[in-house]
């Protein structure tokens, strides 16, 4: 009888235990204020999933995909899988049914972690377009040497979610490139047997493009010079291709010849963007138009200086290729280190689309010296900068054409005072917000049934 | 390479020149030839052919100029040096009404300075 | 006699008030049938299946998650056509309207904002359409 009695105790006890269990199992959890995730730092449609481990990976992707959701991996910790549920579901709602689900142990977002954005260059502390903090350029020549904190072009952030253009070819039309510059060496185009000096001169008419001049290979480094190598510097882009299309001479002069040549061939020879940081004054060039006409039809972007004699271009004599009026040219303005344009820069409402830094400007340099390095000044950087600019958009986003680059570098700017009524955007550069820039839908349609 | 280096060396003499006064023989230049003061290469043409033209059209219009070479630079376009340069407005004249030839011009210079391109 | 006649009288009455009655009843009837005079009445209101459909926008952001457009009729909820997979975000939706005329337009968006962060991006509306449904 007392068997029996303590047989039955035992068996309710037991009975008692499982139930509280059951209950526990059964309480609901909901995000509280300590869990809820932040908007924005964790990617928008996913969660990850720790499934108790009784559940094999058949299973876990069942009990998922009974929800609607997809696996969209198995992380390599028992248990975890990474998940993704999709619209209408709220993070909050599908953090909720994870952790009412008995056979989840742990539900949470999927986290976003960001490298740190700046680049351990050994001198990008000089390279105020980059990040403006204030900073004394000791090798500057243009006064102000030191300008404005925050006025740069805004790549640091961009950074965080590209680096690398090589995609993208990169025509420098120029005085050449020193390709064995230690900053550039790893960024050059790679033009196969043909083209082992990785471009092509038009000067001297053979295969080495190698820069005797220097102005080439500084527009090259802004351009990109390989970033975070703990070294020199580093271009806008920290991977790149650099093709090497030399066309002017050691002192930097060329002709409509040599130059129609260069744009023919980096066309010919897939560069989707062009820079071109030399100029002209005078009549209309009927056969360098054709050359970036010809250009406009195979997609290739086209970034010109303004130029460096304070002339208005639109009422003060045109300067060529800045006062072409293709759709795939752009025309760059210098500003100094207060984002105030630049005393030589050229303008133009009409003919100067925006502006980009162009003062006291360090970057590689031509010479036997393999760490060579300069700081010079001009609209040729400036629109160095948006060549590289130009580059990062295509890479991002490879289906863009050149108009989508015109419109994200051109109104994906920010507004700067001393461009208004000065150039046909009235913006300077703004990387970050050019890439996160989004052209208006075309093409709308409706038919009623 | 040498002509160029040269013509620069003159741009150079010619930007200073322009910069202290006004000189009575470029003037003339000026009014018979809206080139000269926009930096050109002397002597040196690009002629582009119409399509599907010989480029013995070249020849045959300014032969009397003393061709030296002919260069085809792609898309029609062909590099002319001559001996003996009449000018552009010439160069333009004679080509009018030739249905060979569809355009011509001097082969300008730039740089990486300005209008002048001076070093 | 009297009230005989007083009887017929108001049988008469009688007779003639479900007459009168009758005789108005027609009369709203065939008024109502558009037969009764100057009077017009109101179009029946229908509605119809509108397919709307737009270009692909080539912005990466648009066409994965976080992405897509929002279409705007007037006086209608915004229509959102998310990213939900493969290369591209949805470029067409259908909707149901009634008779009458709408303007529409479409705007893309991603979620990376100008800040670099994930709270989203919106395009300028497009070109707008005036839509006629019958």
């Amino acid at each position: 009888m007392k068997a029996l009695l303590r047989l039955l105790a035992t068996a309710a006890l037991a009975g008692a235990v499982l139930s509280l269990l059951n209950q526990v199992a059964a309480v609901s959890f909901a995000p509280t204020a300590e869990t809820a995730a932040v908007p924005g730092s964790y990617v928008a449609d996913e969660v990850l999933v720790k499934f108790k481990p009784v559940f094999a990976a058949q299973s876990r992707t069942a009990i998922v995909a009974a929800r609607g959701h997809a696996v969209l991996a198995n992380l390599n910790r028992p248990g975890w899988v990474r998940v993704r549920f999709g619209a209408p579901q709220t993070m909050a709602q599908a953090l909720a049914a994870y952790w009412n689900d008995p056979d989840v142990e742990y539900a949470q977002p999927n986290y976003i972690y960001r490298a740190t954005a700046a680049p351990n260059d050994t001198q990008y502390g000089q390279l105020w377009a980059f990040k403006n903090i204030g900073q004394n350029i000791g090798t500057a020549s243009y006064i102000p040497a030191s300008g404005t904190p925050g006025a740069d072009i805004n790549v640091e952030k961009a950074w965080d979610h590209i680096t690398d253009c090589s995609s993208v070819v990169v025509a420098v039309v120029d005085t050449g490139v020193n390709y064995t510059q230690e900053d550039l060496a790893g960024n050059m185009w790679n033009g196969g047997p043909g083209f082992p000096h990785h471009g092509t001169d038009f000067v001297d008419s053979d295969n080495d493009p190698m820069d005797p001049n220097g102005h080439g290979t500084h527009v090259a480094g802004i351009i990109g010079a390989a970033g975070n190598n703990a070294k020199g510097i580093t271009g806008v882009c920290w991977k790149a291709s650099i093709m090497a299309v030399r066309v002017l001479n050691a002192a930097g002069i060329g002709t409509s010849a040599s130059i129609i040549q260069g744009v023919d061939f980096a066309v010919s020879h897939g560069a989707k963007v062009i820079n071109m940081s030399l100029i002209r004054g005078g009549d209309f060039d009927q056969a360098f138009s054709s050359a970036i006409t010809n250009a406009q039809a195979n997609d290739v972007a086209v970034v010109v200086a303004a130029g460096n004699e304070a002339n208005d271009n639109d009422a003060g004599g045109t300067r060529y290729p800045c006062n072409f009026t293709h759709p795939n040219l752009t025309c760059i303005a210098a500003f100094d280190q207060n984002y105030a344009l630049a005393s030589f820069s050229n303008w133009g409402a009409t003919s100067v689309d925006v502006g980009a830094p162009g003062t006291n400007i360090l970057s590689t340099w031509a010479g036997t010296n393999a760490s060579i390095y300069n700081t010079i000044t001009g609209t040729s950087m400036a629109s160095a900068e948006v060549a590289g600019l130009a580059a990062m958009l295509r890479a991002y986003n490879p289906q863009f054409t050149f108009a989508d680059v015109v419109n994200a570098v051109t109104k994906g700017g920010r507004a700067a005072a001393s461009l208004a009524g000065k150039t046909v955007s009235g913006n300077a550069i703004d990387v970050m917000s050019s890439l996160a820039f989004i052209n208006p839908p075309t093409g709308l349609t409706a038919a009623v049934q | 390479m040498r002509r160029l280096i040269a013509l620069a060396v003159a741009l150079a003499g010619a930007a200073a020149g322009t910069a202290c006064g006004d000189t009575p023989g470029n003037s003339r230049a000026a009014a018979s030839d809206g080139w000269s003061q926009q930096t050109r290469v002397p002597g040196e043409y690009l002629v582009t052919l119409a399509a599907r033209a010989d480029h013995k059209a070249i020849s045959d219009l300014y032969g009397r100029f003393e061709i030296t070479d002919i260069r085809d630079l792609g898309h029609n376009v062909f590099l002319v040096t001559l001996t003996d340069d009449p000018g552009p407005a010439t160069m333009e004249k004679l080509h009018e009404g030739n249905v060979h030839i569809k355009s011509v011009q001097p082969n300008l210079v730039y740089g990486i300075r300005g209008p002048g391109n001076a070093p | 006699m009297l009230k005989k006649r007083n009887g017929y009288v108001l049988c008469m009455a009688m007779i003639d008030a479900r007459f009168i009655a009758a005789a108005v009843f027609l009369a709203a009837g065939l008024a109502a049938c558009g037969g009764g005079g100057a009077e017009s009445s109101s179009p029946p209101v229908t509605t119809h299946s509108v397919a709307l459909a737009w270009e692909p926008n080539r912005e990466s952001g648009v066409n994965r998650a976080g992405g897509g457009y929002q279409v705007s009729i007037s006086g209608q909820p915004t229509i959102i056509v998310p990213y939900t997979a493969g290369p591209a975000a949805p470029t067409t939706t259908m909707v149901s309207l009634n008779t009458g005329s709408y303007t529409v337009a479409v705007r893309a968006f991603a979620a990376l904002d100008p800040q670099g962060g994930d709270t989203g991006s919106l395009s300028a509306p497009s070109q707008p359409l005036t839509l006629n449904v019958p």
